[in-house]
């Protein structure tokens, strides 16, 4: 049950975050704010990291920094300057579906490049969120 | 780095380049993260706790975009301080997500908590139509999209 509530909590913050940066996009440019809230993100976690995973953080190879980099670029200065763009052209209440298809895109990846394959079920997920996108792409303004 | 012009107001016609750019913008968005998604599951297994792993992955995407915009960051408008002070609680709340994210993985199964998770767009939408009244409309079809993609996701991450 505290996990339940522990994820929902995660959904609500993401949810807040979204809305807060909505506000933001009125009186910054997309790129300050990206790099604002990347900061803030950077030195709340560096502070979680010394006072829970400093061990950890000290331990990790220069293979694991490399593959994180890969990710860290991917999933920042890709996907939220990206996500903020869209934000500031579509609103929040639009954007919100069409960035929630990400893993409609991670199914293609793997099964394009890892050779995963696609059920039945992997069928019908796929359907409902393409449905989705279509609903919102044509959403009227 | 391009900068972004105002949003438009909620009873203004979205003109068909700004829609086609946003919807571009978003998929963009999220195929960088399905693919970081991909990455993540496939390559990095125990190389770091996600927490510390997190920390890094920020690291180098915020060292990477600063290089990459610092010519572009834009003027500092009338509102520096409010815009600033709206994103950098943005970002934390950002951060407080995956860290209760974190902690509702290690205590339940994935199977469970991942579509949990994948609500957070509904969130978003009740959060804006309380917060942002005046700035956005919320139509019911947006709400009809939201809806269809996050059953999607869901069936996508039990399945």
């Amino acid at each position: 049950m505290l996990a339940i509530v522990l994820a929902l909590g995660a959904a609500a913050s993401w949810g807040m975050s979204a809305v807060l940066v909505r506000h933001g996009l009125r009186d910054l440019s997309t790129s300050m704010g990206t790099l604002l809230s990347l900061t803030s993100g950077l030195l709340v976690t560096a502070l979680l990291v010394a006072v829970l995973e400093l061990d950890a953080l000290l331990a990790v190879s220069w293979t694991g920094i490399a593959l994180f980099g890969l990710i860290g670029i991917l999933n920042f200065p890709m996907g939220r300057f990206f996500n903020y763009m869209a934000m500031s052209r579509l609103g929040v209440g639009r954007s919100t579906p069409l960035l929630a298809s990400s893993p409609l895109f991670a199914v293609i990846i793997a099964v394009l490049f890892i050779g995963e394959h696609i059920t039945l079920a992997t069928g019908a997920g796929i359907a409902l969120i393409l449905s989705g996108l279509l609903v919102t792409i044509t959403a009227p303004k | 780095m391009t900068q972004t012009a105002s949003p438009p107001a909620p009873a203004e016609h979205t003109p068909r380049r700004t829609l086609v750019t946003g919807v571009a913008f978003a998929l963009g968005a999220a195929m960088a993260y399905g693919s970081s998604q991909v990455i993540t599951r496939q390559i990095i297994g125990d190389l770091a706790p996600p927490l510390t792993g997190t920390l890094i992955s920020l690291f180098w995407g915020t060292l990477g975009f600063a290089l990459l915009s610092a010519r572009n960051l834009g003027s500092r408008g009338d509102h520096f301080r409010r815009g600033t002070l709206f994103f950098a609680a943005g970002g934390i709340f950002s951060a407080a997500g995956v860290l209760l994210m974190f902690n509702a993985l290690e205590l339940g199964q994935v199977v469970v908590i991942a579509p949990v998770l994948a609500t957070n767009p509904l969130f978003t939408l009740v959060f804006a139509s309380v917060f942002l009244r005046g700035v956005e409309r919320i139509t019911p079809r947006v709400i009809l999209g939201a809806l269809l993609v996050v059953s999607g996701v869901m069936v996508l991450s039990v399945f």
